[in-house]
């Protein structure tokens, strides 16, 4: 399995950190508009150019969906990949899709136009593909490209890179800031692309990393039900309310009562299996109690367990934070493991804490 | 008589029309609040207000999708509180909805009927 906490330390200077890898579809756009824009939001440098974001992130996302049919003889090397970071003031927007191979030279050859054409020029190329049938029947290199650079104002990065006879990824990135300073050609690609390419060669199938209030969480949500609704293979039920549990569990138990920074992964395990990881930083007395109720937990079996519950439940002692283990409890009593959980000492009494969730694939 | 309660559904919180005039009390949809406090606190108000002097027939229906831990905890709180209303004498029922195939819905109203001390029916959708 992968290794939550390594993923955390590569993203370390991250603020906000999406990537979807796989099969995407118009669905989850939604979500992942409403998961940016309120981080974005969230950015006063940022804020104004929002809807700017908004638009490239759609352009990017849907160029992906649009290039998504391909089916590669090789079936892991299918599917497209979407990412959207920002660190500091920069936000980089990227994808990789598979295309034909007979596309890249049409596809190289706009790119490189649309990077050196002057700006006021662009809308008139724009008007131009836009009367003209033949040249956007073709769709992938035309308008969406277009607007793209139109909206950037910055030079889109790619590149190319042949996995088979017939096919090739297509890497796609722009880096956006507040102000005005132009990038280099290139400039984007040369950050997101390894991350991205180690993603995509991955059993990684969604990370997130950034705040887990409720305005972040409940997009990634709606992204991963939508995505559910399409896969239709694991019971979506238990699925989702765990997630719920999980996420929400990271807001609660947070060294930083402001930001309430975590991670977030979804991994295909073997046979049938889907690991969903969360991670973030809490302190020594969260890292005892958390250790406690847990390994209390796994030492139940499932009539301990809601019997746990119930007691809990009668309880009735109600704290502001909410859970008071039934949280817990309920993650323990849909898993179809004993909970993996892990803390890594970062030094100075803080903590990572790694919670492993498995959950079963509906055969 | 107390006026109805009526919230509309959110996001992450359900629709709740407690109507006074009829003495039907619907929770429809998800429950998924971060801060359950926060949206339950009122709630629980306005029925403590109105078990002082209730109908003499409530009916509470409740068709929920989804509800996490931390609501779990406040619907049970919200649905025993109708255990006041039937010892002091009125008729007071929770129906529980669920669709057929919603086995994780239909065993958390099991669980609640186990619990509670309140005519209790389960009814499919």
């Amino acid at each position: 399995m992968e290794n939550l906490y390594d993923y955390y330390k590569e993203l370390e200077n991250d603020r906000l950190s999406f990537i979807f890898n796989g099969d995407v579809s118009d669905d989850i756009t939604d979500g992942i508009i409403r998961l940016t824009e309120f981080n974005v939001n969230n950015f006063e440098a940022l804020a104004k150019m929002n809807r700017r974001i908004s638009f490239i992130m759609v352009e990017c996302f849907q160029n992906v969906v649009r290039h998504g049919k391909k089916e590669s003889l090789d079936a892991e090397k299918s599917g497209g990949l979407f990412s959207a970071r920002r660190m500091g003031d920069a936000n980089y927007v990227s994808s990789i899709n598979l295309i034909e191979m007979s596309e890249v030279e049409l596809l190289r050859e706009k790119l490189n136009q649309l990077n050196t054409i002057e700006k006021d020029k662009l809308k008139a190329l724009y008007l131009e593909v836009l009367n003209n049938e033949e040249l956007s029947a073709k769709g992938g290199a035309g308008l969406g490209l277009i607007q793209l650079a139109r909206k950037a104002g910055q030079p889109i990065s790619f590149d190319f890179e042949n996995i088979d006879e017939q096919l090739s990824n297509f890497y796609l990135s722009l880096k956006l800031t507040g102000n005005e300073d132009q990038t280099q050609p290139g400039e984007a690609l040369r950050f997101t692309k390894s991350f991205d390419q180690r993603i995509k060669s991955s059993d990684v199938l969604m990370v997130y990393k950034g705040d887990f209030g409720k305005d972040s969480i409940m997009p990634i949500i709606g992204i991963i039900e939508e995505k559910m609704k399409a896969e239709n293979e694991i019971d979506p039920k238990a699925f989702f309310l765990i997630l719920v549990e999980l996420l929400q569990n990271v807001s609660r138990h947070n060294i930083n009562n402001e930001m309430k920074d975590g991670i977030f992964m979804i991994t295909d395990g073997e046979e049938g299996h889907y690991w969903t990881s969360v991670g973030n930083e809490v302190d020594e007395t969260a890292k005892n109690l958390l250790s406690e109720r847990i390994d209390q937990l796994n030492g139940m079996d499932s009539m301990e367990l809601k019997k746990a519950y119930k007691m809990t439940l009668r309880e009735g002692s109600f704290s502001d934070k909410g859970g008071a283990g039934l949280g817990l409890i309920e993650i323990a009593r849909k898993s179809s493991e004993k909970l993996n959980y892990s803390f890594d000492d970062m030094g100075n009494g803080r903590y990572f804490f790694t919670f492993n969730v498995k959950f079963k694939v509906n055969a | 008589m107390l006026d109805s309660l009526k919230m509309e559904a959110t996001e992450d919180t359900p629709f709740v029309d407690f109507d006074t005039t009829t003495g039907i009390f619907q929770v429809t949809g998800r429950a998924l609040p971060e801060n359950a406090h926060e949206f339950f606190k009122p709630i629980e108000d306005w029925v403590a207000e109105y078990a002082e002097n209730p109908l003499d027939n409530t009916v509470v229906e409740m068709r929920i999708d989804y509800f996490n831990s931390a609501a779990t905890r406040y619907i049970f709180n919200l649905l025993m509180s109708f255990e006041d209303i039937v010892e002091a004498g009125k008729d007071a029922k929770i129906v529980w909805y669920y669709k057929e195939e919603d086995d994780m819905i239909e065993a958390k109203g099991e669980e609640f009927e186990s619990m509670l001390d309140v005519p209790f029916e389960m009814k499919t959708l």
